[in-house]
């Protein structure tokens, strides 16, 4: 109850100081980022008390604390706070990368990218088929919409799923294979839209430039590996100096069309999988991660006008009901693994902070049909923030008992 | 505006590996002295806004504080408690004599800003002097000396105001220790780090200097609870903090530049601290010659070009004199 009260007790500060005090914009976005962190805190805090994951406690301050509900958080200070997400996702990714044992690889690699591609599959044909059932009368061409809605919905997040496996505290063998999944869907689907969206669009251009960004990305992230796996043994002094620089580099990479996101992932298991300093690579990163996930959460959903969203609740909801019933179904098909066949829909709800990069991208090559596109998966990642964490927290905890009986 | 920030700082974290390399061992001082972040600081002011540069003030801030606050909580419990009286009164006449002095000299020719300057020359450098294995009575009263000349700046920028700062810091103080004992290190981290960039964006508001605010911050804390939780994530920020600051004075050298022959003749009246210096401490004079990191953090917080210019460049020259006879200071 204290951090119910705190969370409050702040929320009530922030708002008479911000009205009383009448800050310039320059010092408004440090007393602004201040509070949203204490807040933030302590709301998930909060949660965490009441069994549910921290991060839907982020999640929900941010929305609550955005330009379009309460008006906490002015519009440009979201945008002067760009760059905290772009760099906490180089972070959140190099820890996902860390999670992908070789040897996790060796023993249930085919089965994970079997089981992916069969989720995918499945997700896809169920999402296309009822959006070209539900669709039909907003503008553009419904088959186009159909199939980029499919892609974009197959996704789940690598990030929220690594931060509720933390939080958790549980170490499970279906944690594991939920990670690999959702990193390989991720793979999968910037390699689908690589292809699709030129094809659909009739150009090859940005097929090829996407095909050289994934090539190049991976590339880059072994590149990028070794030469901090080199650092490490020859220089060591100020790592995390290197390592913040870096991902502050690696966020400016998209620039030449190369994919942040893959690179952190590759040198994360690189450095993981084919050298010895993963341990101090490791500790650099728990420095700067417990702040930059508060961030990265609350920040993420600030920027959302939820107002717009509300009229598409309802089909986003049928939405996520049709991804969870085919991704259900694929996971039958694909495997025998009980806490799979029982769990792992619900483990794959959230939808992926990816998806929100790549509307940008369908946004330009389908101008008409982007708006509803665009609506339609940021409604989904709202709602499946709301609660999909907090189902998969207890999804974990569950098989954790289950698979220590 | 990010991306050549980014490019900007690669190129400083690579002069820095490189530098790592050149300098080696035998030049200890120099290595650690930030020269190559300062030098691409410069470099980024040629290519770069005037509006970019100023708007990264808010940062500067923001890092003062954190300075501020990890001074501070040097002050613990135990340490506070071995000060000896005679160490408080040499710091505080100490601090007093060359603050009144360079605010004297500083008549002579430099009006502005005298009142930071003599701030500046009269700090003494006190991580130099634990380095070269100064004894303890010398670094205890270097240490409390930056204090009271925070105290005496302060009055004679903000007058009676910074009053109000003895009242605001310690409420962050108790914000902090409510905490404690209910919340982990990482979390407690999290929550300092709010508490800062909260203290920070008010004390720049409302006119308090944020090194003595988060100064206070820090020292309050300390005395409440077991700073000692902090005082290694803060080690680990000090250099980073510090570097970036020299990178932001070598930003703001622009119009530095054309005043240097004038404040380079500030340099004379510098070695005043020096030679007072060493016949208060019955010590080697050239032990009190180098600008600290705390003279750095007080320019870097004038947000003048003029004065950050002088400090850095006496900073390096210093230091560089320093190097040259450190074999003296060695024992």
């Amino acid at each position: 109850m204290i951090y119910l009260l705190a969370s409050l007790g702040f929320g009530a500060l922030f708002f008479m100081l911000k009205t009383y005090l009448q800050l310039n914009s320059f010092y408004l976005i440090a007393f602004s980022l201040g509070f949203l962190i204490l807040i933030s805190f302590f709301t998930g805090k909060f949660f965490s008390k009441i069994g549910l994951p921290a991060i839907t406690g982020y999640l929900i301050t941010g929305l609550i604390l955005s330009p379009y509900l309460t008006g906490g958080v002015p519009v440009y200070v979201l945008k002067a706070t760009k760059f905290i997400e772009e760099i906490a996702i180089v972070f959140i990714a190099f820890q996902s990368g860390m999670e992908i044992e070789l040897k996790f690889l060796k023993q249930y690699g085919k089965e994970v990218i079997r089981l992916t591609m069969l989720i995918a599959l499945f997700a896809f044909a169920g999402i296309f088929a009822t959006s070209l059932f539900l669709l039909k009368k907003f503008p553009g061409n419904v088959l186009n919409t159909s199939i980029i809605l499919g892609i974009l919905l197959i996704l789940k997040s690598p990030l929220s799923t690594i931060a509720i496996i933390k939080e958790s505290n549980t170490n499970t063998l279906f944690g594991e294979k939920i990670l690999g999944i959702a990193v390989f869907k991720d793979v999968l689907v910037v390699t689908l839209f690589a292809i699709i969206v030129p094809l659909l669009t009739s150009g090859n251009s940005s097929a090829k430039l996407i095909v050289y960004g994934l090539i190049g990305s991976v590339v880059f992230g072994i590149l990028l590996g070794f030469l901090i796996s080199l650092y490490m043994k020859h220089i060591k002094a100020e790592a995390h100096v290197l390592i913040f620089l870096l991902a502050l580099f690696i966020t400016e990479l998209s620039y030449i069309h190369l994919d942040p996101l893959i690179i952190s992932v590759i040198v994360g298991f690189f450095i993981k999988n084919f050298t010895v300093y993963d341990n101090e690579f490791s500790k650099i990163l728990n420095t700067f991660s417990p702040i930059l996930y508060l961030l990265f959460f609350t920040l993420a959903d600030s920027g959302i006008d939820v107002r717009n969203l509300i009229p598409l609740i309802p089909v986003s909801l049928l939405f996520i009901a049709v991804k969870w019933v085919f991704t259900m179904l694929g996971i039958s098909l694909g495997t025998k693994d009980v806490s799979l066949r029982k769990y792992g829909a619900i483990g794959l709800l959230n939808q992926s902070g990816l998806s929100l990069a790549l509307i940008v991208l369908a946004e330009a090559a389908f101008p008409v049909e982007g708006p509803i596109i665009k609506g339609i998966v940021i409604t989904v990642i709202v709602l499946t923030d709301i609660f999909a964490p907090a189902l998969f927290k207890k999804v974990l905890v569950k098989v954790s008992t289950e698979e220590a009986n | 505006m990010k991306e050549i920030f980014v490019v900007a700082l690669l190129i400083g974290a690579v002069s820095y590996f490189a530098s790592d390399i050149v300098f080696n061992r035998r030049y200890g001082f120099v290595k650690y002295s930030g020269i190559e972040l300062y030098i691409v600081g410069v470099l980024f002011s040629f290519v770069t806004d005037k509006n970019i540069i100023s708007s990264l003030h808010i940062f500067v801030i923001v890092a003062l504080t954190f300075i501020g606050f990890s001074f501070g909580i040097q002050f613990d419990r135990n340490t506070v408690k071995r000060i000896t009286f005679k160490e408080l009164s040499f710091a505080f006449l100490f601090s007093l004599t060359f603050f009144v002095i360079y605010l004297l000299l500083g008549l002579l020719g430099f009006n502005d800003n005298r009142e930071v300057l003599s701030m500046i020359l009269s700090m003494p450098s006190v991580s130099f002097l634990f380095a070269i294995g100064e004894k303890r009575f010398s670094v205890v009263s270097s240490e409390i000396s930056i204090v009271f000349v925070l105290l005496f700046g302060s009055f004679l920028k903000f007058g009676f105001s910074t009053l109000v700062v003895f009242l605001l810091s310690p409420v962050f103080a108790f914000v902090l220790f409510f905490f404690e004992k209910a919340l982990n290190k990482e979390e407690m981290n999290i929550i300092l780090f709010a508490l800062l960039l909260i203290e920070s964006s008010l004390s720049a508001s409302l006119g308090f200097d944020p090194l003595l605010s988060s100064w206070l911050f820090g020292f309050v804390f300390a005395l409440l609870s077991n700073s000692q939780v902090f005082i290694k994530s803060f080690d680990a920020l000090e250099r980073p903090l510090f570097l970036s600051l020299l990178f932001f004075i070598g930003a703001n050298f622009g119009s530095g530049f054309y005043e240097l022959p004038k404040l380079l003749s500030l340099i004379l009246p510098a070695l005043v601290k020096p030679a007072f210096g060493g016949l208060l401490f019955h010590s080697n004079p050239l032990l009190f010659l180098p600008i600290g990191a705390m003279g750095i953090a007080v320019a870097a917080e004038s947000n003048s070009s003029k004065i950050m210019t002088f400090t850095v460049i006496s900073y390096f020259m210093f230091l560089f004199l320093s190097e040259v006879f450190r074999r003296k200071f060695l024992k």
